[in-house]
């Protein structure tokens, strides 16, 4: 009678018969990468493309659970570094938590699609972005003297949480009128999780000096 | 763009899977309940196979209690004995055997006589070759049935899943990308898989993330026809894993 040599899994140990069964890869480790897949990895439905650069695809994207309403999906290309990615998400949120302010657009979750490419789920702000502010001269000085106030406290409640923005400028700031004036910084977080970045808070101040002479307010 | 299909939770279709028709068909049979048992049993016959003989059983006698076995599976009033091993296929089959061969190994002879059509399609052949070639270890009947039937599932998917991507032009993708199922430190870099298939390391991460997804859905497919109860499906997959890691 044949025998078959038994065949020891270099990960996980398991020994198995070599030539039993017509099955090349190691059953055990098989059935664990089955069950350490998470169900849903990207808990949102997609409803538009809005806005789109080198790095994704930004969607208006609706989270399938809890109440988190309207989001910003990030989408991003494929990359090798996704768990170098999710590792500094882990790092940053709870410092990101931390911040507590109405001005600053609050970065909900980073992860990965069912096909594997990164997302950055952000609360969706309405509104128009203050690179538009040429176009709405409607905007009295009272109203940017107020926007430049939240815009200065958001950016020192973030810096008291240790977290820094490094690319702030005005298409990062959205505005809105309805309810007189507001505004809200967009993308704290992401270039400290996504591009690996780090910064003094120097570079904030001076970007927001830079955001307020645009308002035609003096800093 | 994605049309958002990437984002939707995925669903598990579960109400006409082969044990779940099967069990609801009870004692009132019907064609496809029939035809639902009959394929499980065509799928996953070879455990029980390896269980007779692993009990001792000769291999000239064993192909003929494996059919008297599946004929008396596939009577029509098999279900008439509350099981509660019925919610999975699996249990039930192991179950079934046992009982069998304690009471019915008689019914053997008659087949062998000539007197019933063999239910199952057997390759003996194949069935003795694989048997002779199981390790002699000291697996009883039933963790080697277990051990079986989690290869043999296994296979089954791994075989769809080459099917799909051979069907779509990308046998060779899913030849490379198909060792890094079981984790990334095989010894193969994402680099020379990315530099033999033309394409990116990213790419190449993201088609392996891709692939591991599609073989979860396919093992989940795959199980669901042989349990009751969707809830089951994890614990099915915690069962296999430990029945191959013993």
């Amino acid at each position: 009678m044949t025998v078959s040599r038994p065949v020891r899994c270099p990960r996980c140990g398991t020994v198995r018969a070599a030539q039993a069964a017509p099955l090349d890869l190691c059953p055990a480790c098989l059935l664990t990468t089955a069950l350490l897949m998470d169900d849903e990895p990207c808990p949102y439905q997609v409803l538009a493309p809005i806005g789109e650069d080198s790095s994704g695809v930004t969607y208006l994207a609706q989270a399938l659970t809890g109440g988190r309403g309207y989001v910003a999906l990030k989408v991003l290309g494929p990359r090798d570094d996704v768990d170098a990615v999710l590792s500094r998400y882990q790092h940053w949120k709870p410092a990101l938590a931390r911040i507590q302010h109405p001005s600053v657009g609050k970065l909900l979750d980073v992860g990965l699609t069912a096909e594997g490419l990164l997302y950055v789920a952000s609360e969706y702000v309405a509104g128009w972005p203050l690179t538009a502010l040429g176009s709405r001269a409607s905007m009295g000085m009272d109203d940017r003297v107020e926007i430049a106030r939240q815009l200065t406290d958001a950016i020192d409640a973030a810096h008291a949480a240790g977290v820094v923005h490094l690319k702030l400028d005005t298409s990062k700031v959205k505005i809105s009128t309805a309810n007189g004036p507001h505004a809200t910084i967009l993308g704290l977080g992401s270039n400290l999780i996504v591009d690996g970045a780090n910064g003094r808070p120097d570079v904030d101040r001076l970007a927001l000096a830079r955001i307020i002479r645009e308002l035609g307010v003096e800093p | 763009m994605p049309d958002g299909g990437f984002l939707a939770p995925r669903a598990r279709r579960f109400a006409t899977t082969r044990w779940s028709l099967v069990l609801a068909a009870g004692q009132a049979t019907n064609v496809r309940s029939a035809e639902a048992l009959a394929s499980l049993c065509e799928m996953y016959w070879y455990p029980v196979y390896a269980f007779i003989r692993r009990q001792g059983c000769r291999a000239e006698d064993c192909a003929d209690l494996t059919q008297a076995f599946f004929a008396r599976v596939l009577e029509k009033n098999y279900f008439h004995d509350a099981d509660p091993a019925r919610g999975r296929f699996r249990a039930f089959l192991c179950a079934s055997i046992r009982h069998f061969l304690s009471n019915e190994r008689d019914r053997a002879r008659t087949l062998k006589r000539g007197g019933t059509q063999p239910p199952i399609s057997l390759d003996v052949e194949t069935a003795e070759g694989t048997y002779r070639l199981e390790p002699r270890d000291d697996l009883t009947p039933e963790k080697l049935f277990d051990r079986r039937w989690a290869l043999i599932l296994l296979e089954r998917v791994l075989a769809r899943l080459r099917h799909n991507h051979v069907s779509a032009g990308k046998g060779e993708m899913f030849d490379r990308l198909k060792g890094f199922l079981t984790g990334d430190s095989t010894g193969v870099l994402y680099a020379d898989v990315a530099k033999a298939l033309g394409m990116t390391e990213g790419a190449v991460k993201v088609a392996v993330h891709r692939l591991r997804r599609h073989f979860r859905d396919t093992l989940i497919q795959e199980i669901a026809e042989t349990v009751s109860d969707p809830a089951d499906i994890d614990a099915e997959i915690e069962y296999l894993l430990k029945a191959v890691s013993e």
